[in-house]
């Protein structure tokens, strides 16, 4: 037999539904509870009847909602017929001086906020003691509920996030902080559109609070904020944006060591680099701009709806990456990789002091593009370049080489030796410079095969002149001063960048490492040149000997 | 400024607005009386029991009050009982039943069907009205009881409705008893476990209920009086009839 007599009130409970519990104690809670008027006498706030005799202009219909920080209510204005909100602050507010003034100031910045992804502000004024701005009705819910609701997906929270990007671009752009981006301050439609309100609320409110507390709620707040630092700028509403988007994609604000949202529920990991950028403690690490969040987000997208064929291409090519841990001067000893990064939908570019891949920079760089001290492939650039195009400072070896010394099919340089070769000394085929030695050589101290004579129209004839005057200068004189006016430099300043780079930690996004689109296969220019190279050194050695001989004929004659 | 006249405008309820109106048309008026009617049917019901009505008679009975507590000529009476829905039902209430034998007769002459029907559904109470409990309290004390309850049960059934519309049903289901515990109920640690949550996150979650459950019951009331600062006062009343002063 179930216990008949309350064990709090002693009174009967035979009448009533068990599971209800005890009439009287429950009708205490209906009297024991202070009333909505009770409560915002509390907090010095107005009632209803109160605001709307108060504010003339406007039929205040009722409460939407209250705190410590105000009260917000609906009302009507007549004339336009439409429905607004009023958002009134506690009357001692409004008897400081100072507040008022601030209050006044700040209302006017806000109107000039006028964005469709910002609560409107229409007016505002101080009436009966209180302190109140006319704004915006949404007829919608809040963030703070769709979120406890458990009613936006992750695909739905990347959809929000640029809204907001925009509206506080437009925010920044004016110069007017937020400082307390949250859930509760951010308001959705029934069409989904998100708006954000109460900007400048949280700064005003601290003004006029003298205390250490900031009005801003401490979990999405800043830590220069939280420091009470008195430099806080723009940045500081990204961060807060940062921890919004964090609960957005988890359900739960990131704490101070926060789980990646990938690994805390089924979110695309790219997203791991926005969050972890937008809540770098240090403002100066977080993204500097509203505006490279929404890139951010947009280009994934765009990548995302990258046509299918190539998304396969690079799904395809994913290639291989090897960093050695061990490193020069903070460069890794070696460094391959090749194709796309699957993550980052980009060229892979390896760097090292011994780098191969497809586009590899280093000390020793093999690759279809190799770019460093040797830089051997497809096209090999460097110091020592060997390749397909092989262009180096020192020895440039390769089907079309040019160099100081260069060697191949088609020779060019201070010591040109080739096919066709042109330079100051130029061993060749055909050969032309200051000292030509070869089949058809033009220059100023030539040898030619034995047998071979220049043909004689050349001696007397414009033709002739420039062919054995002028060519000869243009190669002697001409192509050094092009090495060290151009090459040199040019791939001097590669060097250097590529020393003044700092290694990326992992899942770190450095600037400029994206290549411009290069061609694919370039491995089968690697392979080419090298065998291109090794045939055309080849050659060159055979030549050599006899060439050597024949220099030494040609400077003995000179000197 | 002719409008401001009204200064109580704002702590209305729709309720006052019939009233205020004097006028029976007013749009809206006829929606919210009907609309209480709904709610609180029973109080009359029983009221009817307990002066020697069958079920069946009962039934047709409340069905004849209402529809003339509905008519025209009713709503004017309202002004007299200052403002209160409870108390003007309950004087209707007694007026009719002091002239039930007379109603009586006339529904068994089929008078009846003139009346406009409301259409509850009082099939329930058959089964709530089994309690002895009642027979010891006079009509009017069966009355102000019964609607103590009925305001329990809608208040109840609000906060459960908006802890479904947050997702949180589960959380009311487990908390629901401990809003005015009248037994011993299980240990804290036990919900926590049931819900997956910490022993503090209960301990909250059931400040914030009776909080809340405190704040709908002066809703539902604020619904039947004139002015909002008669809400406690009504409550006390209700209090009182249940503690049997």
């Amino acid at each position: 037999m179930p216990n008949q007599f309350c064990k709090t009130c002693g009174g009967s409970l035979e009448s009533t539904n068990p599971n209800a519990g005890c009439p009287r104690c429950l009708l205490r809670m209906g009297i024991d509870e202070p009333t909505i008027a009770q409560e915002l006498q509390r907090f010095n706030l107005p009632t209803p009847e109160q605001l709307d005799r108060a504010i003339p202009r406007l039929d205040v219909i009722d409460l939407i909602a209250h705190g410590g920080m105000g009260a917000v209510y609906r009302a009507r204005q007549p004339e336009l017929d439409r429905i607004v909100a009023v958002k009134v602050l506690p009357a001692e507010l409004s008897k400081n001086r100072l507040f008022v003034e601030r209050f006044a100031q700040e209302a006017r910045t806000l109107a000039k906020l006028n964005h469709p992804h910002i609560v409107t502000v229409h007016d505002s004024g101080i009436t009966g003691g209180w302190c109140y701005i006319v704004m915006e009705h949404v007829d919608g819910i809040t963030l703070r509920d769709a979120i406890s609701q458990q009613a936006i997906s992750p695909e739905q929270a990347v959809e929000i996030v640029p809204e907001l990007c925009e509206a506080l671009k437009a925010a920044h752009r004016q110069g007017i902080v937020h400082r307390d981006i949250k859930p509760e301050n951010v308001l959705l439609t029934r069409d989904g559109v998100a708006k954000i309100a109460d900007f400048g609320i949280a700064k005003l409110l601290n003004s006029a609070i003298e205390t250490d507390f900031n009005a801003g709620t401490r979990r999405y707040m800043a830590p220069e904020q939280l420091f009470g630092g008195t430099d806080i700028d723009h940045r500081a509403d990204i961060y807060s944006l940062g921890v919004v988007l964090y609960e957005l994609l988890t359900g739960q604000v990131p704490a101070e060591d926060y789980v990646p949202p990938s690994r805390a529920a089924e979110i695309d990991k790219r997203l791991d680099l926005v969050v972890r950028k937008t809540l770098q403690k240090r403002p100066e690490l977080r993204y500097q701009d509203v505006r490279e969040i929404a890139e951010e987000l947009e280009q994934m997208r765009k990548d995302d709806e990258m046509p299918a064929r190539q998304k396969i291409l690079v799904q395809a090519n994913q290639g291989i990456q090897w960093k050695s841990r061990a490193r020069i001067f903070g460069l890794p000893v070696i460094h391959i990789a090749t194709g796309f990064d699957p993550k980052t939908r980009k060229k892979r570019i390896a760097k090292g002091w011994f780098a191969v891949g497809d586009v590899a920079i280093g000390g020793f760089a093999i690759g279809g593009l190799g770019v460093g001290l040797i830089g051997i492939g497809g096209a090999g650039m460097g110091l020592v370049g060997i390749g397909g195009a092989g262009i180096g400072l020192l020895l440039g070896v390769g089907g079309g080489a040019t160099g100081l010394i260069a060697n191949g099919g088609g020779a060019a340089g201070g010591i040109a030796v080739g096919g066709g070769a042109a330079g100051g000394i130029a061993v060749g085929g055909g050969a032309a410079g200051h000292v030509a030695i070869g089949g058809g050589a033009a220059g100023n101290f030539v040898a030619h095969a034995a047998g071979v004579s220049p043909p004689g129209w050349l001696d007397n004839t414009v033709i002739g002149s420039f062919v054995t005057e002028t060519l000869p200068w243009l190669f002697s004189a001409l192509l050094p001063t092009i090495y060290l006016c151009v090459l040199i430099p040019v791939v001097l300043t590669g060097l250097l960048a590529l020393l003044k780079q700092r290694n990326p930690k992992d899942g770190e996004m450095l600037e400029g490492e994206t290549a411009k689109p290069v061609p694919l296969r370039y491995l089968f220019g690697l392979g080419a040149a090298m065998v291109g190279g090794c045939v055309a050194v080849t050659a060159a050695g055979i030549q050599g000997s006899t060439i050597l001989n024949q220099v030494v004929e040609v400077l003995k004659a000179r000197f | 400024m002719q409008r401001k006249s009204q200064s109580d405008r704002f702590e209305t309820t729709q309720w006052s607005e019939v009233l205020l109106a004097g006028n029976p048309n007013q749009l809206g008026a006829k929606e919210a009386l009907d609309r209480l009617c709904r709610k609180y049917w029973f109080p009359v019901y029983a009221v009817l029991r307990k002066r020697g009505s069958t079920h069946t008679d009962a039934e047709d009975l409340t069905q004849a009050f209402f529809a003339e507590v509905l008519s025209d000529n009713k709503i004017a009476v309202a002004d007299k009982a200052r403002g209160r829905f409870r108390w003007f039902l309950l004087t209707a209430c007694n007026n009719f039943v002091a002239n039930v034998h007379r109603h009586q007769t006339a529904l068994k002459r089929g008078g009846g069907q003139k009346h406009i029907s409301i259409n509850i559904d009082m099939e329930s109470g058959l089964q709530r009205y089994k309690s002895l409990e009642d027979q010891q309290w006079t009509a009017e004390q069966i009355f102000d009881r019964r609607w103590a309850l009925e305001l329990i049960d809608h208040a109840t059934n609000r906060v459960r409705d908006e802890y479904e519309a947050r997702g949180k049903a589960a959380w009311f289901e487990a908390l629901e008893p401990f809003i005015a515990p009248g037994t011993e109920l299980p240990p804290h640690n036990q919900i926590a476990a049931g819900l997956n949550v910490s022993v503090g996150a209960v301990k909250t979650a059931i400040h914030r209920l009776r909080k809340r459950f405190g704040v709908a019951l002066q809703e539902e009331v604020a619904e039947t009086v004139h002015h909002r600062k008669e809400v406690k006062d009504e409550l006390k009343i209700l209090l009182d009839a249940l503690t049997g002063a």
